[in-house]
């Protein structure tokens, strides 16, 4: 066994993603000080107000426990929530010491919602964190009220980030272009609000992409809502299309309808880009890497070699869905690909090829700095960015960004 | 390193860090990453080694080795086998790789709280491959980031030691930062790395520095200047740690002398090994301002007996200094100074180097809020204040001394009435947003610290530059402004907390002062 080198957090900050953004809830992070600050540091540089605090393990608790720790934060909580919504992230120590911290919160005569999970650091990665704790807040949905006689159809998208470059704008655009087809967009996973949250069930249609098939498919059982699963993000005109289009079908949105929509939404789009034309045959054939989460490598890996035309030299896929599907639907694309491995792994290969353009993490800004390959930042970490405006990578309007900041980049050198 | 990315550094760990605690793991990873060719080894799982990396590089780092990026972190990937089998052989494994792989100078194994918990026998797994590889290697056993260190200890402790060294700076501090995940590590280096010396060096001293995120001070300003005063002195500076080469710290022990600010273990070490002496001087308390300068290398110098030599070069600087500073006292004169501050960082020591820059500060406001909120008690804050107020009563420019503990609104109001031309302030943080705010009520504010002054420091040339700063500030111009900064809602004695983030601030305090710090109301 060699070193590692990490290009991924392990499954507390998986976790710790999907539930530090919920406002209305409370995270705990049952550990000593510096879990809490690893995570937090990398969220709140990710533009995320968390909402988490912690039971702040010392030595004596390694030896005689810390639930006194746990009643002690949660008495703090109570004196300022009656009803607490609560994720309880225990970390690698009182996972290893076999603590029953879900006993202790049983034992407070209060009214807590909990979740509870056993994040130790060495029990798995930040997908599985990911994945699990979109699982388990399947308990905060509630039951749709009475069946209203919705005019309009609406989805869930699973498994959208918020917490990378532009994730905002993401999610803006895609209710932006699906409302153009006439569908709502009813919650986002990891949701912003309990209140987005609990009204989950409402939808008529989960959108999987990439992270959350053990949410959708508990939803299927209990409320019968059918899911799609897109295997990646729908960057550039074709793989937004094909979203779109899947989602539309699914809902029986009428296929003219559809397609007359799609059409406006592509021409529109490329009447915008029309300026950046002439540079477009300079990105031809332009040697490329990414270093990215497996759906939003492969969904820009897609675009780039098939819209804009680059050629992509390598891929890292950095971090995947525990039930992912692999990376073979990329072979096509890139003959080079690393999964979740060693970031020194990547940085060799990259010295070994011409690559002119990382779509990358912050992980890779060393190349940037030392090499002088510019990065553009799209998958997370992406903390040394910040975006204000409503420009998003994803959908229509994304391939106007995409295409803006890399046509940008070759005529001044940088972003 | 430029002044922009110093500053959008300190507000990213500013930002980031608020409402968190650091652990000593972390702590030993920034202390290896300031010195030159080592690389941290982490036995632990990925989490733990993912994030120190995408921190902004620390300050000895960027300044004394001139690297602006962190260093790489590998680790073993602790899973879950590991866990219940132990995990020596990926250790071992995991180091004869790394020291292939990076060809560094050394590897500092640090380990993580599973591998501490499981009882990984770090010292003989170290011990069994040092022979396969080429580079040195140390561990540091305590380094878990559960493990306690003093930040949990009561300030109050802190505070009587601080009244003691003011009333007698040669008094001993009860309280230390020995614990910590930064000074584990020096005492590892030094326990594990330094050699026994073929020969000393005459009159040769080592300096011990520090400030891992204290982008905002001249660190090499400081370390260059005692360079060069020491030399002129005849004493060699032989080993400046951390921010220097493996092989400076394995040469430690031909100096004949230690100047240490942070460990005092570590110097006792190096005195039990190899018969060097020390000074300690954990709060840079003893040698602040001109007159403390003049102090530091009198004491050295005595230790290799060239007080005379020392005298004559001190005497030089000091002519240097007086005229350098006619500017300054030209431009402060029959100006109304204040001066506000949180006590603690600043001594009346400081003070007193203002009046000697010709200030004549007519407010002092003291501010024990800060303090308070980290857990002080009323009692030790009101005794602190008390302290400060009769080591401040001989000032020549008997200033109004202000001790209510105004919120920014009330200080503003206050200042303007008093008619100031210029409030020198050190409030430990968010100084940019003070001065932004003071001059969005046209008053004119100067941080010394913004600008690479530091009241620990010991230097001559910094009191020509705060001399020069002062001087500068208060030449120009105060325009009417609106930042966009100001326009949201801030928590008026919590400045710059905002209003919407007030219940997350307190809940935090109470946390860390009732959980964390509480020894006293849990086990």
């Amino acid at each position: 066994m060699r070193f590692v080198d990490p290009v991924q957090g392990d499954k507390l900050l998986g976790a710790f993603r999907a539930a530090c953004g919920i406002k209305g809830a409370s995270v705990i992070i049952h550990s000593p000080v510096g879990c809490h600050w690893g995570v937090n540091f990398l969220e709140r540089m990710s533009s995320i107000e968390t909402n988490s605090t912690i039971s702040a393990l010392r030595e004596r608790n390694v030896i005689f426990g810390g639930e006194e720790n746990i009643e002690k934060v949660i008495e703090i909580i109570l004196k300022r929530k009656k009803e607490v919504y609560l994720f309880l992230l225990a970390s690698s120590i009182p996972s290893i010491i076999c603590e029953d911290w879900t006993a202790v919160i049983d034992s407070i005569d209060a009214d807590i919602h909990l979740i509870s999970m056993d994040c130790g650091g060495y029990l798995g990665k930040m997908g599985d964190g990911y994945e699990e704790c979109l699982e388990k807040v399947y308990d905060w949905i509630e039951d749709p009220r009475k069946k209203e006689d919705k005019i309009r159809p609406s989805v869930n998208l699973i498994g959208l980030q918020r917490d990378i470059f532009r994730g905002e704008a993401n999610v803006k655009e895609l209710r932006r272009i699906l409302g153009r087809i006439g569908v709502n967009v009813n919650s986002v996973f990891p949701p912003a609000s309990l209140t987005e949250l609990r009204r989950a069930a409402t939808a008529d249609l989960n959108v999987v992409l990439g992270y959350g098939k053990n949410l959708a498919e508990k939803m299927k059982k209990r409320w019968g809502m059918p899911w799609i699963y897109c295997e990646e993000y729908p960057y550039g005109l074709v793989g937004t299309k094909k979203f779109v289009r899947h989602i539309g079908m699914m809902l029986g949105v009428d296929p003219d309808l559809l397609d007359k929509k799609l059409q406006g939404e592509k021409e529109r789009a490329l009447q915008s880009l029309r300026n950046a034309r002439p540079y477009l045959p300079a990105l031809y054939g332009l040697p490329v890497a990414i270093s990215a989460d497996l759906p939003q490598a492969t969904g820009m890996a897609r675009f780039l070699s098939l819209e804009v035309g680059a050629n992509i030299e390598t891929i890292h896929v950095t971090s995947s869905p525990p039930s992912g599907d692999g990376v073979s639907q990329l072979r096509d694309i890139c003959p080079e690909i690393l999964v979740e491995d060693s970031w020194d792994k990547f940085d060799t290969l990259l010295k070994n090829t011409e690559i002119e353009l990382i779509f990358g993490t912050d992980l890779e800004k060393p190349i940037f700095q030392n090499r002088g390959v510019p990065l553009m930042l799209f998958s997370y970490p992406t903390t040394s960015r910040v975006a204000l405006t409503s420009s998003p990578y994803m959908g229509f309007r994304g391939v106007l960004t995409l295409m803006e900041e890399m046509v940008n980049l070759i005529l001044h050198g940088n972003v | 390193m430029n002044a922009l990315k110093r500053e959008i550094w300190s507000a990213q760990i500013s930002h980031a860090c608020r409402y968190s605690v650091d652990c000593k793991m972390f702590g030993a990873y920034c202390y290896l990453s300031e010195i030159k060719g080592a690389i941290p080894l982490l036995h632990g799982p990925v989490g733990c080694a993912f994030f120190p990396k995408l921190a902004p590089p620390d300050a000895i780092r960027t300044q004394l080795l001139g690297i602006n990026q962190p260093p790489p972190f590998p680790c073993t990937d602790m899973d879950e086998r590991d866990v219940i089998y132990g995990g020596a052989d990926k250790l071992r494994d995991a180091i004869v790789e790394v020291d292939r792989y990076y060809r560094p100078e050394l590897i500092g194994v640090i380990i993580s709280c599973p591998a501490a918990i499981i009882g990984d026998d770090i010292e003989e797994i170290v011990n069994s491959v040092r022979n396969r590889i080429d580079a040195e290697i140390i561990y540091t056993p305590s380094s878990a980031g559960f493990s306690d260190d003093e930040r949990v200890e009561n300030l109050d402790r802190h505070t009587d030691d601080l009244i003691n060294i003011w009333k007698n700076p040669d008094a001993k501090p009860k309280w230390g930062i020995e614990k910590c995940g930064r000074l584990d590590t020096l005492y590892s280096l030094i326990e594990q790395l330094v050699e026994e010396p073929s020969e000393k060096i005459e009159n040769s001293v080592n300096i011990d520095t520090y400030g891992r995120f204290h982008y905002f001070e001249d660190l090499s300003g400081e370390l260059n200047e005692i360079k060069e005063v020491m030399s002129e002195i005849g004493i060699r500076v032989n080993t400046v740690f951390p921010g220097c080469s493996v092989s400076d710290i394995k040469g430690m022990a031909r100096a004949q002398f230690n100047f240490m600010r942070r460990s005092e273990r570590s110097a006792e070490f190096l005195k039990e090994k190899f018969g060097i002496d020390y000074i300690f001087d954990i709060f840079g308390t003893r040698y602040v301002g001109i007159s403390g300068a003049k102090r530091f290398y009198l004491d050295i110098a005595e230790r290799f007996g060239l007080q005379k030599r020392a005298e004559k070069v001190i005497r030089e600087k000091e002519g240097y200094l007086k005229d350098s500073l006619k500017e300054t006292r030209e431009a402060v004169k029959g100006k109304n100074i204040a001066y506000m501050f949180t006590p603690l960082s600043t001594t009346p020591k400081f003070i007193e180097l203002l009046e000697m820059l010709g200030c004549d500060i007519k407010v002092i406001c003291i501010n024990t809020q800060w303090w308070q909120r980290w857990g002080m008690s009323r009692r030790s804050a009101g005794k602190l204040v008390t302290e400060l107020k009769s080591n401040l009563k001989d000032l020549r420019s008997s200033p109004d001394i202000c001790v209510e503990d105004l919120n920014i609104e009330e200080e503003t109001d206050y200042l303007k009435e008093k008619n100031i031309d210029l409030v020198i302030g050190d409030v430990l943080i968010s100084d940019i947003s003070r001065t932004m705010f003071y001059e969005n009520h046209g008053i004119r504010y100067f941080s010394p610290f913004l600008f690479g002054y530091s009241s620990f420091r010991i230097s001559f040339n910094q009191i020509i530059r705060l001399g020069k700063m002062i001087a500068s500030r208060l030449r120009s111009p105060l325009i009417e402004r609106k930042f966009l900064y100001l326009q949201y809602k801030y928590h008026n004695y919590r400045f710059p907390t905002l209003l919407s983030d007030m219940s997350q601030e307190l809940l935090w305090e109470e946390i860390m002062r009732k959980v964390w710090r509480g020894k006293d109301e849990i086990r």
